[in-house]
């Protein structure tokens, strides 16, 4: 019988999931469950979403990618690497800007605009405000941020966390695709 | 206590949506003499179209996965924000918009549900009459108490027999709600010698009075909420306390509530 395309998918997914397992490149399905610490508090199954993101990426890769030559695979992989950069930086950015600690131990996000009321009260901190002033509305950040401020401020963190994991997933997927085909190319 | 001061943030707030009609309304209503006090179905009325236009929201909104009957909103309107604290009228308006609230709150809630209104209808309605009969003359300073009220207790009970009865899945889960605060922890409140009375509010509820140039420390206009004998209070963040003795003694001071692995899980008020 012969194989079919997804059969071929298979093969490519095992591999890239072998090099992620293998420690050859900074992991990514797995990488989310290590860095579960440093993932955005919304939305709840970020991981889940992450994971579907990813999977999305690879197939992606996989299907415009198979044929590519060598150099489009570098220009790839280079544009990957600075991707991730550029969303790794922000998202650490937003991290450390914008997630606060509750009382339990559970992580909250600030809102990038505040009510009016919070504005009249904290005028000159709104909208990043201090651990204080938040511990003074009892942490509850519909009180002192707005539902678009707090959305906004959601889906800030949410699209860099997910550029990270998306280049990342391109990264190591265009290798994987290029490294195959050398791989089954047969030996002169 | 349900309330907090986020109305005013809510109608001129950054959230692009228009400015709606009800506070204005409601400003309207409340800012009359004291001679024309406006009734307490007027409030209502007014309070009820401003949750209709969305202008007031609540933990409701947020979750499909259970029904509070009281649960955290943007409801103390207060008529504090549109008057001074001298209005001699001021406490009974503010009680008709804490209970008008606190009711359309459990109605609103409750209402997208297939739990029929002539099953929870009549436990709010005793409870409105109740308030409503004792006015801020003759009942105590925490009038509304509403998660210790035998009303919405029975009521509790009652729906969750119903659901029991007639399906857990056709039915959302009911519960009282735990006010505002997230990611808290449960304290007791105690007065040491017993005997006291405990009041408290949110520091931001605080401040916020004093921005709006009401007196934070009047516990009526400002919505400290009676705490006397709680033995589960959630708290998360900063308050202010204030305790009565019958001998006439006094305490008043703030407390922390940030990290729960490392807070006592009493709280007591000495003189």
């Amino acid at each position: 019988m012969s194989a079919s395309g997804l059969d071929d998918f298979r093969s490519y997914f095992s591999q890239f999931i072998g090099l992620i397992v293998g420690g050859t490149a900074a992991t990514a399905l797995v990488l989310v469950t290590a860095l579960i610490d440093l993932a955005p508090p919304w939305p709840p199954a970020v991981v889940q979403v992450t994971g579907v993101v990813q999977l999305v990426a690879l197939i992606f890769v996989f299907q415009v990618m198979k044929t590519a030559g060598k150099a489009r695979i570098n220009r790839t992989m280079l544009r990957s690497v600075a991707l991730l950069a550029v969303f790794l930086t922000a998202y650490l950015a937003a991290h450390s800007l914008l997630v606060f600690q509750m009382p339990d131990g559970s992580l909250g996000l600030r809102g990038l605009w505040c009510t009016a009321n919070a504005y009249a009260v904290y005028e000159g901190s709104c909208p990043l405000l201090t651990r204080d002033e938040i511990a003074d509305a009892e942490f509850t950040a519909g009180r002192l941020w707005t539902p678009l401020g707090l959305t906004a401020a959601r889906m800030t963190m949410l699209l860099c966390w997910i550029g990270v994991f998306a280049n990342l997933v391109f990264l190591i997927g265009s290798f994987a695709v290029y490294q195959r085909r050398v791989a089954a190319r047969p030996a002169i | 206590m349900v309330g907090t001061r986020g109305m005013l943030a809510r109608l001129f707030g950054s959230d692009l949506r228009p400015v709606p009609i009800g506070p204005l309304l409601l400003a309207l209503v409340t800012s009359t003499p004291a001679a024309a006090q406006p009734s307490y179905e007027t409030v209502k009325s007014v309070l009820s179209e401003m949750f209709e236009e969305g202008s007031i929201g609540s933990d409701n909104d947020l979750t499909t996965e259970s029904v509070w009957l009281y649960p955290c909103a943007d409801t103390n309107v207060g008529v504090s924000p549109f008057l001074g604290t001298g209005d001699p009228g001021m406490h009974l308006k503010t009680l008709y918009v804490e209970l008008a609230s606190a009711v359309l709150l459990a109605e609103r809630g409750l209402k997208p549900t297939d739990y029929p209104e002539e099953l929870w209808r009549p436990y709010l309605a005793a409870y409105e009459e109740e308030i409503l009969a004792a006015g801020v003359g003759a009942a105590p300073e925490g009038w509304l108490n509403v998660a210790g009220n035998p009303h919405y207790a029975a009521l509790l009970l009652e729906l969750s027999d119903y659901r029991e009865h007639n399906g857990p899945d056709a039915y959302p889960e009911t519960a009282m709600g735990e006010g505002c605060g997230d990611g808290g922890f449960e304290v007791s409140v105690v007065t040491e010698p017993a005997g006291g009375k405990v009041w408290s509010i949110c520091e931001f509820e605080y401040k916020s009075c004093r921005e709006a140039g009401i007196d934070p420390d009047d516990r009526l206009a400002c919505g400290w909420v009676e705490e006397t004998g709680v033995i589960a209070k959630v708290v998360a963040g900063n308050y202010r306390f204030f305790a009565e003795w019958p001998d006439g003694r006094t305490s008043r001071g703030r407390r922390s509530f940030l990290d729960a692995a490392k807070a006592e899980m009493q709280v007591v008020i000495r003189p």
